[in-house]
């Protein structure tokens, strides 16, 4: 792999990192508030800073290892019980967390990494200095333990034993002797059960006293499962089991008992489930044919009517499990909005903090699936959304009591899907939105109402520039936004609606496409228009000087005669290009197993871009397999090109 | 608010008088008026999502019988359908369709919205347009979205 491959692999493989540390923190945040984290979880973040430091360190991208680093060590501390886990704590790591994922995105966009990098330590410095240091409790809880077996247990593992004696979780003791032979498999599985059950603490190996062949173990374990349980898992070594702890009426606490699920899937790059698309568009473009070829042989071959009925019945047979095919590739690329709301929870948390808001969030539709493209493009307008709430519309505590509201702000975040479109919705109780303002802050700025009518002052909230926001906090309120918000939502095919009621609050609503098609193109003009080609349809571009024979124009081009199109007539947008001499910007496409020269007018260039569909009108435009919206308002066609050159093809008949 | 530039042949008046008209009618539809060409339309503002200004129409190469070609109305691709006899001349209004997100008519002139009566005997043909309605010494075509272009 060289070094820009393992950057790329670092990106990918850091952001999904970044994602499971950003749900990890908020879940222990959630195990704090109900009572005891697991400390499986908090272990779970330990090793995925540690991932994230090793990749980082294969990956020679310092600004990351370093980071990692110091955040390991904090984890470490929190993991041995040296500082106190608590809420304040876990907001900490969860802006630690926070400012990981900023640096990381900061390396994969290839911007300087020195401030993120920066602020990582920053946030630690603020965790270390407002840690609580955890108190050692006294060594005469721990008598009940043989001390030969507690001179072996490690730091980490004392910590355990003591942690589960502050919870009163009861302690064993089991010896167990298995052949020299086969003691590692019978260790493992005897190992697997305890621990689905209950907290492995420590493990002491030794020689058995009663055989030489055999090799014995003092294993040292915490558990809920009740003595009966317990004997039962261990019955087949045959071992012996010792209740070392006495609690008095011990209270129920609930354990964690999720066993770690060996994951089912694995990583594709997305450039694959684009060409998987591609190849499902032209397989889709023979299965039609299909249909056409069947009717004709059934016609041609005069067959009996149930030869025909068998053909017909295998025709559709193909049809709809291609069909079926072409939907789970477009479920494929959907991934749930869960870790963007964690996202927003935490980005809520740490605004209200900076701003001093008192602000409850919520969130809904965790499992709603949208394409990962929309999901990433997304991250941007719904950070300015929630920045906006948090710090215009949700007003000071004061306030808020004053005019008989509760004191804490409340911003909720749901996604509900309907059909092959989701409605986001991102609320706040918060003072609402001035359309009087907003009109006022419009004329000055230019925007006017020219349809009367069509256009509510408040929607003119999304023109450039306006901004009706008093002051300027460094998190919104500079006139930018908004209006790039709806330019997001709009390039992805989306649209935004706003709502508001003043003293009660605003509800932005982001209605967005849950699939889209992004595609490599190369755009082209001509006849005063822009086309997009689907960049796999062209083998080369060239400047051809084109030569007129037999009365259709021909070219040479590398040793080969092809014919000569010109894009306007395939278009059929007017003009006449004949009339052009000297040498001309041509594509030159694949056309089944020829191909062909097209000239243009004017190469503009490949960019990726996002193409609209036309709905159920899709299958009646010939040549065209949909629109892309550019800048300043223009649109590009996506022409097909061999399609277009049969229709002339037909045409000219 | 300007008040709506209106044809010499269509009076606010008798826009009003026709509201008045069917105003003890059964059921009521608001009924939004536009012309394209010299020809006056009517569609049930129900079915109409927005109304915008024309951006640019990209035309198509194969176009379906009466679509001018493709626009971009808020994020979504629309086919704009030009139901006069004319092809859409100068700059215009869009009516987004409610019930049709990749459907959009395009209008000359938007001339504003009217309180009818039920027009449930009226018969839609296959160009989407339906039996005139009459709007004070107009007849007014009246349009039917789900008949616009066929399947």
């Amino acid at each position: 792999m060289d070094e820009r491959q393992l950057l790329k692999h670092f990106n990918a493989e850091a952001e999904e990192l970044v994602e499971t540390l950003l749900a990890d923190v908020d879940l222990l945040g959630r195990a704090i508030e109900n009572g005891r984290p697991s400390p499986a979880l908090v272990n779970g973040i330990f090793r995925t800073v540690h991932t994230l430091k090793g990749l980082a360190g294969m990956a020679n991208v310092p600004s990351v290892h370093h980071a990692a680093h110091a955040f390991e060590d904090v984890l470490d501390d929190v993991r041995m019980g040296r500082i106190r886990l608590d809420r304040s704590l876990v907001n900490g790591l969860g802006r630690v967390a926070d400012e990981l994922g900023a640096l990381v995105r900061a390396v994969a966009s290839g911007a300087s990494a020195d401030r993120a990098g920066d602020r990582v330590v920053e946030e630690l410095a603020t965790v270390r200095g407002t840690s609580v240091p955890e108190l050692e409790d006294a060594a005469d809880d721990l008598v009940a333990i043989d001390p030969r077996v507690l001179a072996t247990l490690t730091e980490y593992e004392e910590h355990r034993l003591r942690e589960n004696i502050r919870a009163r979780r009861p302690l064993y003791e089991l010896r167990v002797a298995f052949d020299l032979v086969s003691f590692d498999q019978g260790f493992r599985s005897l190992n697997e059960r305890l621990a689905a059950e209950s907290e492995i603490i420590g493990t002491l190996p030794g020689v058995s006293a009663d055989d030489p062949m055999k090799i014995a173990f003092r294993i040292l374990f915490a558990s809920d499962a009740t003595t009966e349980d317990l004997a039962g898992l261990v019955v087949e070594p045959g071992g012996e089991l010792e209740l070392l702890s006495r609690y008095p009426a011990a209270e129920a606490v609930p354990i964690d008992t999720a066993m770690p699920v060996a994951s089912s899937s694995i990583r594709v790059d997305m450039g694959v489930f684009d060409e998987l698309a591609r190849l499902a568009d032209d397989l889709a473009i023979q299965v039609a044919g299909l249909g056409a070829t069947c009717a004709s042989m059934a016609r041609h071959l005069s067959l009996s009517p149930r030869e025909q009925f068998e053909l017909r019945q295998q025709q559709r047979s193909i049809e709809r499990a291609f069909g079926q095919w072409q939907e789970r590739l477009v479920d494929a690329r959907l991934v749930p909005l869960g870790p963007t709301l964690v996202r927003a929870r935490r980005l809520v948390d740490k605004l209200a903090g900076q701003l001093g808001r008192s602000v409850e969030f919520d969130s809904q539709g965790e499992d709603v699936r949208l394409d990962k493209t929309i999901v990433d493009r997304l991250a941007e307008p719904l950070a300015h959304l929630l920045g906006n709430a948090v710090d215009h519309g949700i007003e000071p505590a004061s306030e808020r009591t004053a005019a008989g509201k509760a004191p804490a702000g409340s911003i909720r975040v749901a996604a509900e899907s309907s059909g092959n479109r989701v409605a986001l919705t991102v609320a706040d109780d918060g003072r609402g939105i001035d359309s009087e303002a907003v009109r006022r802050a419009a004329e000055a700025r230019g925007v006017v109402t020219t349809a009367a009518g069509s256009r509510r002052p408040l929607d003119m909230i999304f023109s450039p520039g306006v901004s009706t926001a008093a002051g300027v906090s460094g998190i919104s309120g500079r006139g930018v936004g908004l209006d790039a918000v709806a330019a997001v939502v709009a390039e992805l095919g989306g649209e935004i609606r706003v709502e508001t009621e003043t003293g009660r609050g605003t509800i932005f609503t982001l209605e967005l496409p849950t699939t889209l098609v992004v595609l490599s193109a190369f755009l082209v003009e001509a006849g005063g228009w822009t086309y997009a080609v689907d960049v796999n349809q062209l083998v080369e571009l060239g400047l051809v000087e084109p030569e007129s024979r037999d009365g259709r124009r021909r070219v040479r081009w590398r040793d080969a005669e092809l014919a000569y199109h010109e894009l306007v007539d395939l278009v059929r947008a007017g003009g006449d290009p004949w009339r052009r001499e000297g040498r001309v910007p041509c594509l030159i496409a694949r056309n089944g197993s020829t191909q062909a020269v097209i000239a243009v007018d004017r190469f503009l260039g490949e960019r990726d871009v996002i193409v609209k569909s036309l709905g159920r009108y899709a299958p009646s435009l010939r040549g065209v397999g949909g629109a892309i919206d550019l800048e300043d308002d223009r649109i590009a066609l996506l022409i097909d090109l061999p399609s277009l050159i049969g229709e002339e093809a037909l045409a000219a008949r | 608010m300007p008040r709506p530039r209106l044809q010499s042949s269509v009076t606010l008046e008798s826009l009003l008088a026709l509201s008045d008209e069917v105003a003890g009618g059964e059921v009521e539809r608001s009924m939004l008026l536009f012309e394209c060409g010299s020809e006056l339309f009517a569609i049930d503002a129900a079915d109409v999502d927005a109304v915008v200004e024309a951006g640019v129409t990209v035309p198509l190469p194969y176009p379906p019988a009466g679509v001018a070609g493709i626009a971009s109305v808020r994020g979504s691709m629309r086919l704009v359908v030009c139901l006069g006899t004319e092809p859409p001349a100068g700059r215009g209004r869009l009516l987004a369709l409610s019930c049709d997100r990749n459907l959009a008519i395009f209008a000359d002139r938007v001339i504003g919205v009217v309180s009818a009566g039920a027009h449930g005997e009226a018969q839609s043909t296959p160009d989407g347009r339906s039996t005139p309605i009459r709007i004070g010494n107009r007849d007014a075509v009246l349009v039917d979205p789900a008949a616009l272009i066929g399947s």
